[in-house]
């Protein structure tokens, strides 16, 4: 039981740095590069490029 | 009572095809051959879904972790593996058997009959880490380091490997534009032979792509331990009588380690238990709430 519960608190521990990472990721304006990359056709993804 | 009964036992299959239209539900890009170009494509879905499919209103964590790592401003994702841990930290690999749309087309894929089907592949074990030398090589170093003169890197594992860019972004694409058409080459040659090589094995195999290549499953598979969302096993009422293991089409072995990272939580191995002795963290809490423990 207590096993479970130390796993409990390294997921929520990793899940508390995963939210401070994003909110960090987005300040730092990553998400618009992803946007601007997924925004047109990804000839590498597609095979071409 | 039996219709509803009926739709229970086939769950899984109705979110992994709902959750697979929701992703892709921009109907318009299939019929005009173009990608949808909204801002909801900042966000990432966290199965493996290009981006460039022509019904993807999100993006592909593979795909957007390639391109923030191999541009010029950043050198590491804080937003991508954010995202990854997030999700991973909340249900590991339920992403896998639940909500991946290229999951989703192995699964139809090897329910196909009169086939032979085979349960054990020669150096299954070894073949299970080559998914970590894919997400180490392909997504993470050579689009770090291997930039052009500009000093951008190139999304490797979708431009050589990935069958579910060539199966929902490549095929849909090059069929509908003539210009694309035109620039076909030996690369795409490449994509569709290894897709084709996939789809004949997810024929034979359950999840051939999942259990050997995907680098996807390969992070959510090292979050399966500690997530919010695991398996646990009765220690007083397993017998180990490895039913589990049998049913399992994974091949994991549950009543040993019911939170192995290749454990896609279909959850096949709960239902076969004669002993009910395998439960999700999530049943725990429930019953705790009614016997107010």
């Amino acid at each position: 039981m207590k096993r479970e519960r130390v796993k409990t608190g390294v997921g929520c521990l990793v899940l508390l740095a995963g939210c401070l990472f994003l909110l960090y990721g987005i300040h730092r304006g990553e998400h618009l590069t992803v946007e601007q990359k997924s925004s047109m056709i990804c000839l590498e993804c597609i095979g071409i490029g | 009572m039996k219709r509803i009964r009926r739709l229970g036992r086939h769950s899984r299959l109705l979110v992994q095809v709902l959750f697979t239209a929701l992703t892709n539900g921009y109907l318009l890009g299939f019929a005009r051959g173009r990608i949808y170009q909204g801002e909801s494509k900042q966000i990432c879905v966290p199965g493996l879904n290009c981006y460039s499919c022509p019904g993807a209103v999100a993006s592909c964590p593979i795909g957007s972790l390639q391109a923030v790592l191999g541009s010029r401003n950043y050198r590491f994702s804080f937003y991508v593996i954010g995202f990854l841990m997030i999700v991973g930290s909340l249900m590991g690999r339920v992403v896998c058997g639940w909500l991946c749309p290229f999951g989703l087309a192995q699964d139809l894929l090897h329910k196909i009959p009169f086939v032979k089907k085979i349960r054990k592949v020669p150096f299954d074990k070894q073949l299970r880490y080559l998914k970590y030398v894919i997400l180490a090589v392909f997504v993470v170093a050579l689009p770090l380091f291997l930039v052009n003169v500009a000093g951008e890197g190139t999304p490797w594992f979708c431009k050589l490997i990935c069958p579910a860019g060539t199966l929902l972004a490549g095929i849909p694409l090059v069929s509908m534009n003539p210009a694309l058409q035109a620039a076909v080459g030996f690369l795409f040659g490449w994509k569709i032979f290894l897709l084709i090589l996939v789809v004949l094995l997810s024929v034979m195999i359950y999840r051939p792509f999942c259990k050997y290549l995907c680098p996807l499953g390969a992070i959510y598979g090292i979050f399966n331990r500690f997530s919010l969302y695991r398996y646990e096993v009765d220690e007083e009422k397993c017998t180990k009588c490895g039913l589990c293991q049998q049913k399992c089409e994974m091949d994991v072995k549950v009543f040993e380690t019911p939170n192995s990272a290749e454990c896609i939580r279909c959850g096949k191995c709960i239902k076969v238990c004669p002993q009910q002795a395998i439960h999700t963290t999530l049943q725990r809490s429930r019953n705790c709430k009614k016997e107010r423990c």
